[in-house]
Order: structure tokens, then sequence, then C-alpha cells
């Protein structure tokens, strides 16, 4: 049985939450995939174009940029849910360095998405590659922050079975 | 925690800003005309400079305005996008109406950028076909007949003899003529195939005929504004090709040429003369549309380089060896006027003696500079077969107010000397003719 201290830590937490983390909210954790993926796809077409100036590869990345903006969109406004619905999530460690890193990357993506709209080799060189490396770094920082700590999140007890 | 974000808001919105505030400058434009025109530094932009004027339409009665000694009519109204103008022996004269084909999706910009242009009055439906007015004379009314319909956004026409040769986007056609006739009903004879769809970006192609008639010269604009399309889409592109008319042959005449337009003879040194428009994105004042004479075997540095050793970034690979080459063109019009009809002044009789000798150009006006440049018709005067002095406006008045009631492109001389230009968001030819004249 756990000692009344911790019961009173668990209350709160038990009552909206999950010990997962961000990744526990499915709407949210479904959506931030698309530009995640998107993104890197946007990195490593970009890398084709640099190495080959193939104009398809450009073209490539633009459209990967465009649909992983949108598609940031929708995971902003389920992520802004998550965020206002949710205390325990605002308590989260790194929560909040987690939902900057993500906005940050979306703006820069936005910005790289105006550079890759240029005709030519300077849609990709070097800034829009740079942009595009950049914005894959954030993202997988971002990741790390919002990451599932279940070692930092206290233990809880399951208010009805008693199971932990 | 918002104020990094705070921040980069607010430099991305600040580099918006500043891109959207890139106004072209007007003592800048004055130094773009001529021989040597100055060249400010290529820009890459997160947005372009834009400045997009709504298509009007002209009122009953109204007309552009032209030089003190000019008086302009409309010649025919209500048609449907008037692109070209070729007047014929016997005094008729045939007007294209004429569109581009549909522009394909490639790119997210390609969606954004397809209503912005259409708000110019871009996307107008072109009627695909050539009306013939015959000017009323001798008691007889005027007569409209549509000439020759079905066609392909035709945009150049040449008659040699009896052989009237029209060039759609994608394929040059023969008809049989003959001298008075109102209608032309036969099916056509396909010369040979010029560079078409799918993506056609440059579509019209001009058409001019060689002084003993056997060979076809045919205007080819580039498929892109600067290759983005990969330059296999570029293929024959961006050139002027000369077509022997009996076999059908093909071959590079001058080439680096982005999109010329309306090829003339230049009447005292018998050479070629086209308008060229040059790039875009790089700048408000970046790069100069041309006057040029065209040399057998030039090349004029698209997509590589403008103005001779201009290098564009935005090409890979470069070719070092093709700007080494490359041609600096004769006379700059200004930035993104946009030339597409080209006239030399025939001299005969009627017009003021300072637009006798010359060439007038039409300048369909520009979307990518504030405030705009062109919408106007000017004249270039020549001297010993080259130019010599600075542009005259012509006839002006094309925008009013918010709107552009029309946008001028093709050009041509009518039999009494009179110039004719094809408007095609006012849907009327205009006749400019001296004010004292008929």
């Amino acid at each position: 049985m756990a000692s009344p201290a911790v019961t009173t830590t668990t209350t709160n937490v038990v009552a909206d939450a999950p010990r997962l983390g961000l990744a526990s909210q499915p709407v949210y954790a479904a959506l931030v995939q698309f530009p995640a993926v998107c993104f890197i796809g946007a990195l490593i077409t970009d890398i084709a174009y640099w190495r080959s100036a193939m104009f398809i590869w450009e073209t490539f990345s633009i459209w990967l940029l465009t649909a992983g903006c949108i598609m940031a969109a929708f995971a902003a406004i389920a992520g802004l849910v998550t965020w206002v619905r949710y205390h325990h999530v605002r308590r989260l460690p790194f929560a909040g360095l987690h939902v900057v890193t993500s906005i940050v990357a979306l703006v820069l993506s936005i910005v790289n998405a105006f550079v890759h709209s240029r005709d030519g080799y300077t849609a990709v060189v070097p800034t829009g590659l740079a942009l595009s490396a950049i914005v894959v770094v954030l993202m997988l920082l971002a990741t790390w922050l919002g990451w599932p700590r279940t070692r930092t999140v206290p233990a809880v007890t399951h208010p009805h079975t008693g199971a932990r | 925690m918002n104020t990094p974000l705070l921040k980069l808001g607010a430099l991305a919105a600040a580099a918006l800003a500043l891109a959207a505030c890139d106004h072209g400058d007007p003592a800048r434009q004055a130094a773009q005309y001529g021989a040597a025109p100055m060249l400010p530094a290529a820009k890459n932009y997160l947005l372009p400079p834009m400045k997009v004027i709504e298509a009007g339409s002209w009122k009953q009665g109204e007309a552009p305005s032209a030089a003190a000694g000019l008086k302009v009519t409309a010649l025919a109204t209500g048609l449907m996008h008037p692109r070209f103008v070729y007047p014929l022996p016997n005094g008729d004269v045939l007007i294209v109406e004429s569109n581009g084909p549909k522009a394909p999706v490639f790119r997210p910009k390609d969606i954004i950028m397809g209503p912005i242009k259409a708000y110019g009055g871009s996307a107008a439906k072109g009627a695909n076909r050539i009306t013939l007015v015959r000017p009323a004379s001798n008691g007889a009314p005027e007569q409209h007949t549509v000439f020759l319909d079905g066609l392909t956004s035709p945009f150049g026409v040449a008659l040699v003899g009896n052989d009237l040769y029209v060039a759609n986007a994608d394929s040059l056609m023969r008809y049989p003529y003959n001298p008075g006739d109102t209608k032309i009903t036969a099916a056509g004879t396909k010369l040979v195939d010029l560079p078409g769809g799918p993506i056609n970006h440059h579509w019209t192609k001009s058409l001019l005929a060689s002084a003993d008639g056997s060979k076809l010269y045919v205007g080819v604009g580039s498929n892109s504004n600067i290759t983005e399309n990969g330059m296999a889409a570029e293929k024959d592109r961006a050139n002027i090709l000369e077509v022997d008319r009996a076999s059908g042959a093909v071959r590079t005449f001058a080439s680096g040429l982005r999109n010329p337009n309306s090829m003339q003879w230049e009447p005292q040194s018998k050479a070629m003369w086209v308008v060229v428009n040059e790039r875009d994105e790089i700048g408000p004042d970046l790069v100069p549309d041309y006057l040029t004479s065209v040399k057998d075997g030039g090349f004029y540095g698209w997509p590589y380089s403008y103005y001779g050793a201009h290098i564009d970034p935005r090409v890979m690979p470069q070719r070092p060896d093709l700007v080494a080459k490359a041609i600096v063109p004769d006379y700059a019009l200004g930035s993104h006027v946009a030339p597409l009809g080209l006239v030399f002044s025939n001299g005969a009789g009627t017009m003021p003696a300072n637009l006798r000798e010359g060439a007038f150009v039409g300048e369909h006006g520009s979307w990518d500079r504030s405030p705009v440049s062109g919408y106007k018709v000017v004249f270039v005067p020549f001297r010993g077969g080259k130019p010599a002095g600075q542009p005259i406006d012509v006839v002006t008045g094309f925008i009013a107010g918010e709107h552009a009631k029309g946008r001028p492109v093709g050009l041509a001389m009518d039999s009494s000397g009179a110039l004719l230009i094809a408007d095609d968001v006012g849907n009327t030819v205009w006749r400019v003719s001296a004010a004292a004249a008929p």
C-alpha cells in the first residue's frame, strides 16, 4: 500500500492522468507524426536535390513541406486543446519546452515553404536545405522533450483496484 | 517562454513586410532604358514584390489616350481576348482571339499564382479563332466575319503568297487563302509540330516570314520562369526557330531568348528584331525586358545569364562556356513591362514626323513590381537601323483608377500607315492615326 504522502500526490494525477506524458493524448499524438514524417522527408529530398540538381526533388520537398505545415496546424490545434484541457499535461517535465520547440519548428517550416517556392536552385541551396535540417533537429528535440518519462512521473495507484 | 517565439514571429513578419515593400524605384526605372541599363544586384525573396491591377473594361465611348497629333478609334470591339492583329494586303484585318492553354499545377505556388494573375485578366477565355474585319469603304459598310475557327491558342499569323500560316500553341498550320476571302473552311495542313504541352508556360508562338518567303521564323518562349520545370522541358524553347517552308525542316536560328515575341524585319538594315520578356522574381528592377536585333546563331543568355555575363544563381549546373558567348541585347525597355508587340513604323505618310523612323512596342504591363510598369505603347526612335534615344509614350491611359481597362499586346501597321493595337483585357482593337488623317 502507498504511504499517505504518495497517495496525496496520486489523487491529483490519477484524476485525469495518464502517466505516459504527451504521447498519451491520442489525437495530438497521431497528428504530430505527419509533420515529423513530412519534414524529415523534405530534408532527404533537399539533400537529393543538392547532390543532383534534379528539379523533381525540389518539387517533392515543397509538397512535403506544404503537407507537413497543414498537418502541423491540425496537430497544433489538438495540442492546444490538450494543453488547456489537461492541467497535468502542463505540469509534465519539459512540456513547455516541447511546445516552444514545436512551434519554432512549425514557424521555420512555413518560412521554408516560402523559400522552397522560389524558382530554381536557390529554392533549396543553401537556405532551404539549412532550414530543413534545423527543423528536423528541432523536431527530434521536441520529441525527446515530450517523450514519456515513466521514472519521473510519481507512481500512481488505481483509485478503485489499488493496482499499481 | 513566449519571448523567443515572439521574436521569431516578429522577424518573419518583418521579412515578409520587407519583401512586400520592395518597390521599384522610379529613378532606377528611368535608368533602365537603352543600350546600357543600370542593373541592381539580384535578390532572393520569401515573397517577391507583386502588384496586380484588377482587370476592368472600357465603357462605351472610352478609349486609351494618344500622344499629341494622334487620335485613337476602335477598329473592333466586343472581341474575345484579342492578342494579335495582322493586316492583309487588300486592307482586311485579321484579329487573333486567343488565350493560353490551362496551366498544370506542379507546385503549391501554381495554385496560388493562378488566381493572382487571373485577377489581372490573364485567365479570360480566348475564342481560339481569327476574326476578319473589313473596314467600311466606298459606301460599303464595315464587315466582320469569323475567318478561321477551332484553333488551339493561336498567336502568330503570316501570309506568303496564297499560303496563310497560323502558329497555334503547339503546331504551325497552313491554310489556302485568296485575296478577298472572308472565311477559310479548309481543314489546313500541319507544316510542323511546335513545342507544346503539357506545360507550355510561355505559349505564344510568334510568326514571321523571310523576305523571299522561303523561311518562317517562330518565336518559342521558355517553359518556365528560370528552369524550375527542369531542362528537359526546355527542349527547343527560349529560341527563335527557322522552319523551311517547303520541307518543314526546323533549325534553331537564335537561342537564349526567354520569351521572344513579334519578330520583325527592320526596314533599313533588313535585320531581324524582336522584343523579349526577361526573368522574374529577383527584384522589381531586374531583369529589364528588351528589344534587340537577332543574329543568326546568336545566344542571348537565358537561362544562365542576362545582359551578357550577369549570372543567374538560380540555374544549376551553370554553363560558363555559353555565358561567355552571350550577346548583350541592344535596347532595354525597363523591368517587367512585358513587351509582346513590335512593329516598325513604315514611314508612310500619316504619322507625325517623330514617329516615322523607329519601332512601336506594345507593353502588356507588369505584375511583379510596384509601382507597375508597362501598360502602354511606346515608340523607340531609330537612326540608320539602330535605336537612337529614349522611348516615347505613344498610347497610354490603359489604367484608370484601380483598374486596367485594357492591356496592349500585338501591334501592326495597316495599309494607310495607322497603328493597330490588340487589347486583350479591353477586348478591342484600337486604331491610332494622325489626328488630321481620316
